[in-house]
């Protein structure tokens, strides 16, 4: 893990998590990749506390679990979204854009820095 | 209210057994998936092992967590599922029922016979046999019975002297008293009306009083009443009272 790595913000792990099981229905190993990859390995998160946060929004019935059979013939738990996952993932997000956008504002340089 | 133990339908609920065990291979799952990407990589397999679990994290920590959490949805699914499975049985059972009218009608008829007879036998059975008698103490009133070995007979009767030597001997009874219906005799009552034919029984002295009956008029029989040459002495009873002004006779 990079030294300068980020700490995820409590709440936005689930959100992201959701973001990812709207492509497609994954394992918690694949969450982990697709999440490393989308952010190139910049969050600072233990890949363990994936689950609890999985466990967490399943008992929340945002998504759900069933266990497949993997190529390899192992047996993995695979998430997806439910319909209450979706809603939840449509308010969240708009909620993040709304708030992400005015924390930038402030964060931009001023314009009388340029100047 | 705990619904599952007021319902037979008790819903099966994964055990905290297995509960771990699914966590386990899930995390297990996880750990060999990243070694195996690293090996892929060209990590040495024994270091690629020892960063999948430092990327990992705190197993224990993560493990009692989720146990946590996915016992407390497992208790409220399998809660929300027995509520559910009732809900369906009773619709299903209403629904077979309006579909077939005749038996519908056959087995409220035999309900409803069942509920009547069973109303019937304790309004009527009840007053009557399964009441208790009228009398002092009558869950204490037994009926004595004696056992004549010797003639292998069984008779709710004892001779008048048997009677007395038990009454004197008994240790078992507070009071032990009788009474028989004076066969053969015939019973004329006379007074200021009609005479009456009447039915007559012998009663020894402490029989009305171990029952708890009174005399309206005059007293109890006494021990001198009952010697074998005694006063003639009898007591009235109030079934045909309207004839009759005195409640002692002789004859």
């Amino acid at each position: 893990m990079p030294s300068d790595a980020i700490e995820v913000l409590k709440g936005t792990l689930d959100m992201m998590v959701l973001k990812i099981l709207e492509e497609e229905p994954q394992h918690g190993y694949g969450i982990t990749r697709r999440l490393q990859a989308l952010t190139d390995d910049a969050l600072q998160v233990d890949e363990g506390s994936m689950y609890p946060a999985l466990y967490r929004m399943q008992k929340r019935g945002l998504i759900e679990a069933e266990w497949f059979l993997t190529e390899s013939n192992r047996r993995a738990k695979i998430y997806r979204l439910t319909e209450d996952g979706r809603d939840q993932l449509k308010k969240e997000s708009a909620y993040w854009g709304r708030f992400s956008e005015a924390v930038s504002r402030v964060m931009a340089p001023a314009p009388e820095a340029i100047r | 209210m705990n619904l599952k133990r007021l319902f037979y339908i008790r819903q099966w609920q994964p055990s905290r057994r297995r509960i771990l065990d699914e966590i386990d291979e899930e995390f297990h799952f996880h750990l060999r998936q990243r070694a195996l990407d690293s090996e892929a990589e060209g990590m040495d397999p024994a270091e690629a092992r020892r960063d999948a679990e430092r990327r990992f994290g705190d197993t224990r920590r993560y493990r009692e967590q989720g146990e946590k959490v996915l016992r407390s949805h497992a208790r409220k699914q399998a809660r929300a599922n027995s509520l559910s499975t009732l809900i369906d049985h009773l619709r299903f059972a209403l629904r077979s029922l309006g579909k077939s009218p005749g038996f519908t009608g056959i087995a409220l008829t035999t309900m409803g016979l069942g509920i009547g007879a069973t109303t019937l036998v304790f309004s009527v059975l009840y007053g009557v046999p399964l009441k208790p008698l009228p009398y002092a103490d009558a869950d204490r009133l037994v009926s004595v019975w004696v056992n004549l070995k010797a003639e292998n007979q069984l008779l709710p009767s004892a001779n008048p002297q048997d009677f007395r030597d038990y009454r004197l001997e008994t240790t078992s009874f507070e009071e032990l008293a009788a009474a028989s219906r004076l066969w053969g005799i015939v019973g004329v009552l006379t007074g200021d009306g009609p005479p009456l034919d009447v039915d007559l029984y012998g009663l020894t002295r402490n029989f009305l009083p171990m029952l708890g009956v009174n005399p309206v008029l005059g007293r109890h029989f006494t021990e001198a009443d009952e010697a074998v040459n005694g006063p003639k002495v009898a007591k009235l009873s109030n079934e045909k009272p309207s004839s009759l002004n005195s409640s002692w006779i002789t004859w």
